[in-house]
């Protein structure tokens, strides 16, 4: 008679364990992000305000190089509705990113890579017949470089450049356009 | 309930949030630093690419305004988190601006970022180079690894951090 009472008070002790096991764990998670933030790495020589700021730099930069990873998917894919999204998140994604006030400092870097996200959905779009988006992206990408002071922003140039980014991230394009 | 059972159950709970929360720390403190080291790694290649395509295609005024704002952003980088690579980057973007001054017959602007340059390479502990040797290597690794504007040649940017 006595087994069952303490079989019972095991199982309810043991799913209060679990469920403080859980709870603890996300105590836990919470705690390191809030102090890793509050610590940013500790070896430099910057305020804490200002590693914070740098980290939030680097994190976008971070964001802002492999953005071509989006163009390189887009130019895989063959359904026309997934390339018309992975393009357009990456460019939305870029666009947020330089409307951030804290990343002024690299709003140039994330611009450039915005003009060329622009000028790889534009090449992209026109070899899979989206002519209006195509004329669209071109002349958003040559306002962006404009802005940047390029001498040339033929639509010549822009798309080598958007090939030779797609090409970084696509060894294959890389391959077909290689000298023989 | 019996008081038996609740202090059975208090200590349950405390036990459970007491190994949840080490765990869940030190596992999240370790996956926030390894999200920092790579982009610590990933980020300076954005300012590599950057800076070359400004120093390629932007006008003077607008090469020198961008290429100085990258130094900017890899000096800061460096004080948070000294890096050899990084020291190595600004020693190219430098050389860049040199370049383009050197381009616009600028020669005393263009020796000072030469002496930026030097710096930056002692301070990552690199051999002493003279500034038309650090120039040369620059363009040397410009022809080598960039990608031609023909787009004959598509391989990737210099290694980053790579010291030359």
């Amino acid at each position: 008679m006595l087994r069952k009472p303490i079989g019972v008070w095991f199982s309810i002790a043991l799913v209060i364990l679990i469920l403080g096991v859980g709870l603890g764990w996300k105590v836990g998670q919470k705690l390191a992000v809030s102090w890793y933030r509050s610590h940013p790495q500790r070896s430099g020589t910057l305020s804490p305000t200002e590693q914070a700021r740098v980290h939030s730099i680097i994190s976008a930069l971070s964001a802002v190089q492999i953005s071509g990873v989006y163009a390189g998917l887009a130019n895989d894919t063959n359904d026309p509705k997934v390339r018309e999204t992975i393009l357009r998140a990456d460019i939305e994604h870029l666009r947020g990113l330089s409307a951030r006030p804290e990343l002024a400092e690299i709003k140039p870097v994330i611009e450039l890579h915005l003009g060329i996200a622009h000028a790889i959905a534009a090449t992209i779009e026109e070899q899979h017949a989206g002519e209006n988006a195509a004329v669209q992206d071109m002349q958003s990408a040559q306002a962006l470089f404009q802005s940047l002071g390029w001498q040339d922003c033929s639509e010549e140039t822009l798309k080598t450049v958007a090939e030779r980014e797609l090409a970084r991230w696509h060894p294959d394009l890389a391959a077909k356009a290689a000298p023989k | 309930m019996t008081l038996a059972a609740k202090i059975t159950y208090l200590a349950a709970f405390v036990i459970g949030l007491s190994i949840g929360a080490v765990f869940g720390f030190r596992i999240a403190t370790s996956d926030l630093e390894a999200d920092e080291s790579s982009e610590r790694l990933i980020a300076p290649g954005a300012l590599d690419n950057f800076a070359y395509m400004q120093y390629k295609h932007a006008d003077l005024d607008h090469a020198t305004k961008t290429l100085q704002g990258s130094a900017n952003v890899l000096e800061e980088m460096d004080k948070s988190r000294p890096d050899r690579r990084q020291e190595n980057d600004l020693a190219v973007v430098y050389t860049r601006l040199a370049l383009r001054e050197d381009a616009a017959n600028n020669a005393e602007l263009s020796h000072d970022y030469m002496t930026k340059v030097l710096y930056w390479r002692s301070i990552a502990g690199d051999r002493a180079a003279s500034e038309s040797e650090m120039k040369a290597a620059v363009k040397r690794w410009d022809e080598m690894l960039r990608p031609q504007e023909d787009g004959t040649h598509l391989q990737s940017t210099r290694p980053m951090g790579q010291p030359f």
